[in-house]
């Protein structure tokens, strides 16, 4: 039974009188330990689709299914499936710029285990894994791009999720940085099996996963084999 | 609270970037600390008159007052029988037999219409605080030539100790034909004055033995009535026991309490407290418009934040309560501070010289406070409740917030 399935996902927006059919019925599925990448024109939906595979939002038509079974819609139930199912990334590596890094990655391991001080264990960890060591009481704002896509990174790993959503991560980053993120990803994917579904124009990057698809005309088709 | 709540407060408190000192949240509630702050004072400032001005009243005055029927006052079996009634009494603790009467004193051209009272100073004890009130020179009369004066009167006539007070029967009085023939005008010697915070007494009283006393009064009896000061924890039962003591003593006495006689009193001024504990709650609850605009702020400021916070699995409702969180928290500490303005204030006005209370109104001269844990939990609980009730408000906008869109495009 295959990790994640999308069957006909449907989105339309109206604004002021004009609506825009973003998907018509966008369908994939998704192995666990699979690495697939979704590329697509600006504007093609490719974030509304992560956002929706993620459970951030609801299709007007369609449904996602985790495991076999339809992904859960209140909440409460959702944000708790987020929480220790899905990681997410961005390309803007958003942090909580009040906390510092150590305590950002440690939040969603505090919300789901409630136990502080065994979660900032983990997030120091982590963060060590991932070249930071030496900078877990450093705030958003004294760390350069690469590093804080990394903490966002470290943050969306820390609860050991079965699969990862990553809307451009190496957007933002220079080739050196976005080659960085890449194996850390690859690294991640070998070891622990994890799944990665990555929406990107990096040609470098989508050419190191094991399937890409593009998004066209509201609709997902494969690239390449 | 979950533990993220609790971990995210925390942070928000304590981390090292104490983000709520900022410039803009100390505006915000500035408000807030100004209104506690008057609340406060005006509180503190209400209780202290209040128990000033009854500690006064109990200090120049006794508990009870027991009256003869009739106009002549009562005669030394009357006071004999009180004795004897009194003497075994628990919640008696000190009666004396008193004389009291109108006089006028003279000094020149001026005149003053004064309170005579004949008392025995040489008594063990005195049914009121008469000997913690002498300022100046001694409260005890050692002969019937000897006078203590109210400090206040005694500045207005330019006397001092050791000055002679000359006191007259009021024109005015109907001398009865036994007394026609009396002394009706003597000079005393002062020999201490008496300041008791209560301008009524400081700026009329002239005392003087029972003896000394006794020829300027109307009636043919040998006191006026007779004083009882009750043991402390009878005090506030007095207007009980003078009911009791009426009905055991066969109704052939009046008695009256210091209750009896303030009832009215306290009574207004504990309504005044309570209209302005409420007007000022207005201002609160405009000051509490103020934070409840900049929580909606808050939210819009923080809807990257918020909507990161989704991504890995944080619900509305915990949402809420982090939000709500930082609400009270500022409020507390908005509060906690207006408090301690409102404190300090105070001292200041306890301490300052320049505004003093009309005597002949407030019937005290100085501004006391008194601050007490009840009033201060009361303004805080109700503070609290105002703001952070005018913020639930705009927290419902979390759970419309389309995060998603922020989190696009950055
Ligand atoms: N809330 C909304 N209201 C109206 N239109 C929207 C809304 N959200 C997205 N859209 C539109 O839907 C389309 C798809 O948006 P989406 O962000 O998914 O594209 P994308 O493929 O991720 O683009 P990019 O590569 O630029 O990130 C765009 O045309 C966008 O303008
Ligand atoms: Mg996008």
């Amino acid at each position: 039974m295959p990790l994640l399935e999308a069957r006909g996902l449907a989105k339309t927006y109206s604004e002021g009188g004009e609506s825009i059919e973003v998907l018509r019925g966008a369908g994939l599925v998704v192995e666990a330990g699979d690495t697939l990448a979704i590329r697509g024109r600006s504007g093609s939906g490719k974030s509304t689709l992560l956002h929706m595979l993620g459970l951030l939002d609801l299709p007007d038509a369609g449904s996602v299914l985790y495991d076999g079974q339809p992904a859960p819609t209140n909440d409460r139930a959702a944000s708790a499936f987020r929480n220790s199912q899905v990681g997410f990334v961005f390309q803007f590596h958003y942090l909580l710029d009040d906390f510092t890094a150590e305590e950002n990655v440690a939040m969603p391991a505090i919300l789901r285990s409630g136990k502080r001080q065994r979660s900032l264990a983990a997030s120091r960890d982590l963060l060590g894994q991932v070249g930071l060591g030496d900078r877990l009481g450093h705030y958003p704002s004294q760390l350069s791009g690469g590093e804080q896509q990394r903490v966002a990174l470290a943050r969306a790993l820390v609860n050991q999720p079965r699969v990862v959503l990553a809307d451009e991560p190496t957007g933002n980053l220079d080739s050196e940085h976005s080659a960085e993120i890449i194996s850390l990803l690859l690294d991640m994917n070998r070891t622990l099996g994890q799944t990665f579904i990555i929406v990107t124009h990096d040609e470098s990057l989508a050419a190191r996963m094991k399937r890409v698809m593009l998004l066209e005309g509201g609709v997902l088709r494969p690239v390449g084999d | 609270m979950n533990a993220l709540t609790r971990f995210y407060l925390e942070r928000f408190l304590l981390s090292r970037r104490r983000c709520w000192l900022r410039f803009d949240t100390l505006l915000t509630v500035l408000g807030v600390v100004i209104s506690v702050a008057a609340l406060i004072v005006t509180f503190a400032v209400f209780r202290g008159y209040e128990t000033a001005l009854k500690d006064a009243i109990l200090g120049t005055n006794a508990h009870a007052y027991v009256f003869a029927w009739g106009e002549d006052g009562m005669t030394a079996a009357d006071v004999d029988t009180l004795a004897a009634y009194f003497e075994g009494r628990p919640e008696v603790a000190v009666f004396a037999g008193l004389v009291s009467t109108q006089a006028m004193v003279l000094r020149g051209e001026r005149q003053h219409g004064v309170m005579l009272r004949g008392i025995d100073t040489e008594a063990e004890a005195m049914p009121t605080r008469y000997a913690d009130y002498i300022t100046e020179g001694r409260g005890r009369l050692v002969g019937d030539g000897e006078a203590v004066v109210g400090a206040s009167l005694a500045q207005s006539l330019g006397l001092s100790v050791g000055d002679t007070l000359r006191v007259v029967s009021p024109l005015n009085a109907k001398p009865s034909l036994m007394r026609l023939f009396r002394l009706q005008q003597r000079s005393f010697r002062i020999v201490g004055l008496y300041r008791s915070g209560m301008h009524e007494f400081d700026s009329r009283l002239v005392v003087v033995t029972p003896a000394a006393a006794r020829p300027f009064m109307a009636g043919s009896g040998e006191f006026t009535w007779v004083e009882v000061k009750l043991r402390a924890d009878a005090v506030d039962q007095a207007d009980l026991l003078a009911l009791k003591w009426e009905k055991d003593l066969g109704n052939s006495y009046q008695v009256h309490s210091w209750i009896f006689f303030n009832r009215e009193l306290f009574a207004l001024i504990t309504l005044e407290k309570w209209i302005l504990f409420i007007i000022l709650s207005f201002l609160v609850l405009i000051a509490s418009f103020n934070v409840a605009s900049s929580v909606s702020t808050t939210i819009i400021e923080h809807q990257r934040e918020i909507g990161i916070m989704k991504t890995f699995g944080v619900t509305n409702r915990t949402l809420h309560n982090i939000f709500l969180g930082r609400t009270v928290l500022i409020t507390a500490l908005s509060v906690l501070s207006g408090e301690f303005v409102g404190w300090a204030l105070a001292q200041v006005l306890t301490r300052q010289n320049f505004y003093q209370l009309k005597g002949d109104v407030y019937m005290l001269e100085r501004i006391h406070v008194r601050f007490d844990v009840q009033t201060w939990l009361l303004v805080f609980v109700v503070a609290m409740i105002i703001v952070t009730t005018a913020s639930l408000l705009p927290l419902r906008r979390l759970g419309r917030l389309q995060v998603i869109d922020v989190m696009r495009n950055g």
